[in-house]
C-alpha cells in the first residue's frame, strides 16, 4: 500500500482557486447585514435620531422651557404660498386664541393679516453647541418671531417639538450609558462565572436568578425612592441609569458565560494555552473574538429595554422629573383621558420611543443573523 | 522501519518516560458540588518513548489515551505518576514538577495534533496569524522572519505559501489537519502527540496525511505517540504499540509482535475484529460479551477479568503488573496467564494487503 503523495498535485489544486478573492468574517457579516433591509433602515433611523440629539440646540426652534404664550396649539405646521408671481415661500400665520362658548375650549384661529415668513438656517435665541459654542443659528424658523409648532404645544404654551428634541438626549443617551455599564458588569461576571466555574459560577448563577425574579417595576420603584430628593438632575440622571443597568446586566451576563463556556474547551484555545499562550491573551486573542459580534448584537437588543424602562419610571413619576426633559416626563403630561381626548398631540413623544425602540430591534435582529455563521437568510 | 528482528534490543535513548500515570476526575453532585467519586481515567500507566520512534497507542473510545496524551503534555493536573522528558542537554527532566515558566520553555519541545481539524483552528484567525501564534508567543524572530516560516511549513506539508492569507473555514478536513500539523512543527519540537489526527478524515484523506507525518518524521527526526482506535492506521505507522483498556496498558511491544504474538485475551479479541477486505477469508472473530466497564467503578483485579474468556479467580483479585514477557523483553504484558495462553495472531493487515495485491 505504497500511497506516498505527490506534491505537485496538490499544488495545481490550490492554483485554481488562488485567483479568488476572500472575505474576512468582518466583511462577510457586512455584507449579510446589508441584506436585512428592515436592519439597514433601522439603522438609518438611529443614526438620524442620534445626529439630533447631539445637535439639538441647532434642531429645535425653540427652548424647550420657552413659553410661547399659546397653550395647546394643535401641530401648526408652515404653509407653502405663491409670492405673487412664481417663487414658493413657505409662511405661519399670526394665532388669536379665544375660548369656545359651548365647550370652553382653547381654540385658535389663524390671522392672515399676520404674516410670518419660515425658512431654514435662521437666526434666533443663542445657545452653545456642546457647551463650548456659542451660537444662535437654527436649523428653521421665523425670523421675525412668527408660530412654528411642528408638534403643537402643552400646557403651558412650551413647542412639544423642542422638548422632544431635548428629551431624545436624555432618552437615547440613557440606554446607551445604562448598557455600557451593562455591558461591563456583564462581561466581568459572566466571563469570570464562565472561565473559573465551579463555586464562583454557582454563586453568580444564583444570584442572577434572584435578581431576574424580582418583578422589575417594583424594585425600580423602592432603587428610585431611595435616591436622596435634594439631588441635581444630573445626579438623578445617573443614579436612573444605574439603577435600570443593575437590572439589566444579568442578560449580557449570561450571554456572556454561554460563550465562554462553550468556547474555554475548544480544541483551539488548548492548543493556543499549549503553544505557551497565557490566560489573559487566550482570553483576548481566542475568546473574546469568536464572541465580539454576539455581544454587539446583544446589547443591540439591550438598547430599548432601557430606552422603555427610563420611559416607564418617568412616566409613573419616579424617574426623572422636571425640569428635566425625556420623553417619559413629555409622556406624563399625557397621563389623563382630558389630554388625549383635547389635545392628542401631546402623545407624540409616545411615537417617538415606539419609533426609536423598533428601529434598535431591527438593528439587533440584523446583527445578530449577520453574527450567526449558520443562518442562512439574507 | 519497523524492527522486524524483535529480540534485538533498540539502543535508541528514551526520550519520554512515563511512570505510574494517573489522572482522576472527581465526580461532583449536590448544591455545594461534593467531590463523591472518582472517574479513574488513566489508572496507572508506565510507557517509554524512543527518539525517534513512534509509539502506537490503541483502545476502545473512553479507555484513557487522550487523556494519556493530554496528561504527558500537562494539559491536565498529574493526580500521580511522573512523567520524565530528555532535554536536549540529555537530562531526564520531570515534568510533574516544573513551574507554569519552566512548563512554558519545555512546552516547545513537545506539540499536539488534535483530533477534530474543525474546532482545533480558531475560526477568526487567518492561517498566518494560526501557525505563527507560537512564535509570536514565544517571541522568535520578527514579522518578515515568521512569514517565512509559515511558508515553509506550509510547504512542508505540501501545501502552497499563498494560502497564508485564507481563513480556515476555506479549507478541507484534511488540508485543516495538515494546517494543524504545520502548526505543532513552528517550534521545532521533538515530541508530537498525535490525538487521533487521521480519524476524522475521509479514508481517502487518512493515506495522505499519515505519508506526510512519516515524511516530516524523518526528515525533522520527530518522535510520534500516535493515538488511535484503529489497528490498521496504527499499524501503518507505528514501531511500537501499546493496547490500553480502562486507564491501564495491558500489552505493549513492536507492531509485529503484536500481530503475530499477542500473549494479552484483549489484544487478541482486538485483532479479530479488524476487517480484511477478502471475501474469501474465514476469520474467526472474537465476540467479546458486555461493555467497557464505567471507569468510575472499575471491577477489582484485572480491568477486563468480567468480559475474559480466560479468566481465573486471580484475575479478580490481584492487579497484573505490566511485566516483559520471559522469551522477550520488549514485549510487555499486563496478565496472569500471560506466559500459558496458546493465543490467535494475526496477519498485520498492511502485509495481508500486499499478499492479496491492494
Amino acid at each position: 500500500m505504497d500511497t506516498s503523495i505527490n506534491t505537485s498535485q496538490i499544488e495545481v489544486e490550490y492554483n485554481v482557486e488562488e485567483s479568488a478573492q476572500i472575505a474576512t468574517p468582518w466583511q462577510l457579516m457586512r455584507w449579510k447585514f446589508m441584506n436585512h433591509r428592515l436592519a439597514v433602515l433601522g439603522l438609518v433611523v438611529i443614526l438620524c435620531l442620534y445626529l439630533v440629539t447631539a445637535f439639538c440646540e441647532f434642531v429645535a426652534p425653540y427652548d424647550p422651557s420657552y413659553r410661547t404664550g399659546h397653550p395647546l396649539v394643535r401641530p401648526n405646521w408652515p404653509k407653502l404660498v405663491t409670492d405673487g408671481g412664481f417663487k414658493l415661500k413657505a409662511v405661519t400665520y399670526g394665532l388669536t386664541g379665544s375660548r369656545d362658548p359651548v365647550t370652553f375650549q382653547r381654540v385658535y384661529v389663524a390671522d392672515t393679516s399676520k404674516e410670518y415668513t419660515v425658512r431654514l438656517f435662521v437666526r434666533g435665541s443663542s445657545y452653545q453647541l456642546f457647551g463650548l459654542i456659542p451660537s444662535d443659528l437654527h436649523l428653521f424658523g421665523s425670523p421675525d418671531g412668527g408660530p412654528v409648532y411642528l408638534m403643537g404645544t402643552d400646557r403651558l404654551g412650551r413647542d412639544v417639538f423642542s422638548r422632544v428634541v431635548y428629551g431624545a438626549r436624555i432618552s437615547l443617551s440613557i440606554g446607551l450609558i445604562g448598557v455600557l455599564i451593562s455591558l461591563m458588569l456583564g462581561i466581568l461576571l459572566g466571563g469570570v462565572s464562565g472561565y473559573f466555574g465551579g463555586i464562583v459560577d454557582t454563586i453568580i448563577q444564583r444570584t442572577i436568578e434572584i435578581i431576574r425574579s424580582f418583578p422589575t417595576i417594583p424594585l425600580w420603584m423602592t432603587l428610585s425612592a431611595a435616591l436622596p430628593p435634594n439631588w441635581s438632575p444630573i445626579l438623578v440622571y445617573f443614579g436612573i441609569t444605574i439603577i435600570l443597568s443593575l437590572v439589566g446586566w444579568t442578560g449580557l451576563a449570561r450571554v456572556v458565560r454561554g460563550r465562554v463556556l462553550s468556547l474555554r474547551n475548544e480544541d483551539y484555545v488548548m492548543a493556543a494555552r499549549l503553544s505557551g499562550a497565557r490566560e489573559l491573551r487566550v482570553i483576548g486573542k481566542h475568546l473574546t473574538p469568536s464572541f465580539l459580534s454576539h455581544i454587539i448584537a446583544s446589547t443591540t437588543l439591550a438598547i430599548p429595554g432601557m430606552i422603555l424602562a427610563e420611559t416607564s419610571l418617568s412616566f409613573l413619576g419616579i424617574g426623572l422629573k422636571p425640569p428635566v426633559v425625556s420623553w417619559g416626563v413629555l409622556l406624563q403630561d399625557a397621563q389623563n383621558v382630558q389630554a388625549v381626548a383635547l389635545a392628542p398631540w401631546l402623545m407624540l413623544p409616545g411615537l417617538l420611543v415606539v419609533v426609536s425602540v423598533l428601529a434598535f430591534n431591527f438593528v439587533g435582529d440584523g446583527l445578530r443573523d449577520a453574527a450567526d455563521p449558520f443562518s442562512t437568510t439574507g | 522501519m519497523t524492527n522486524t528482528d524483535a529480540s534485538v534490543k533498540d539502543t535508541r535513548q528514551v526520550l519520554l518516560d512515563v511512570k505510574g500515570l494517573k489522572k482522576y476526575f472527581p465526580i461532583r453532585s449536590g448544591f455545594f458540588q461534593k467531590t463523591t467519586g472518582y472517574v479513574k481515567a488513566v489508572d496507572g500507566v508506565d510507557l517509554f518513548i524512543r527518539e525517534g520512534e513512534t509509539l502506537g497507542l490503541v483502545g476502545e473510545s473512553g479507555c484513557g489515551k487522550t487523556t494519556t496524551g493530554r496528561a504527558i503534555l500537562r494539559l491536565y493536573e498529574l493526580t500521580d505518576g511522573t512523567v520524565h522528558f530528555r532535554s536536549e542537554s540529555g537530562e531526564m527532566i520531570d515534568l510533574s514538577g516544573l513551574s507554569k515558566d519552566e512548563m512554558k520553555a519545555i512546552r516547545r519541545e513537545m506539540q499536539i495534533i488534535f483530533q477534530d481539524p474543525f474546532s482545533s483552528l480558531n475560526p477568526r484567525m487567518s492561517i498566518e496569524r494560526l501557525i505563527a501564534e507560537p512564535l509570536v508567543v514565544h517571541e522568535i524572530g520578527d514579522r518578515a522572519s515568521r512569514h517565512k516560516r509559515v511558508v515553509e511549513l506550509l510547504e512542508a506539508v505540501g501545501m502552497s505559501g499563498q494560502v497564508a492569507a485564507r481563513y480556515p473555514h476555506e479549507f478541507s478536513g484534511g488540508q485543516r489537519q495538515r494546517i494543524g500539523i504545520a502548526r505543532a512543527l513552528a517550534l521545532n519540537p521533538r515530541l508530537i502527540i498525535c490525538d487521533e489526527p487521521v480519524s476524522a478524515l475521509d479514508v481517502s484523506v487518512q493515506a495522505q496525511v499519515l505519508n506526510i507525518m512519516k515524511d516530516l518524521q524523518e526528515q525533522m527526526s520527530l518522535t510520534y505517540m500516535f493515538i488511535a482506535h484503529d489497528l490498521s492506521v496504527v499499524e501503518h505507522i507505528s514501531d511500537r504499540i501499546g493496547v490500553m483498556y480502562l486507564g491501564r496498558i495491558v500489552e505493549l511491544t513492536h507492531s509485529e509482535q503484536l500481530y503475530q504474538n499477542p500473549r494479552h485475551p484483549y489484544t487478541e479479541a482486538l485483532l479479530s475484529a479488524i476487517p480484511y477486505a477478502d471475501p474469501d477469508m474465514v476469520q474467526e472473530e472474537i465476540l467479546l460479551e458486555g461493555n467497557v466497564p464505567d471507569p468510575a467503578n472499575a471491577p477489582p483485579g484485572c480491568h477486563f477479568h468480567p468480559r475474559c474468556l480466560y479468566a481465573k479467580p486471580i484475575c479478580s483479585k490481584e492487579i497484573p503488573q505490566l511485566v516483559p514477557t520471559k522469551d522477550n523483553p520488549e514485549h510487555f504484558v499486563a496478565c496472569h496467564r500471560a506466559e500459558e495462553l496458546e493465543l490467535i495472531p494475526v496477519q498485520p493487515p498492511e502485509r495481508l494487503l500486499k499478499q492479496v495485491g491492494g
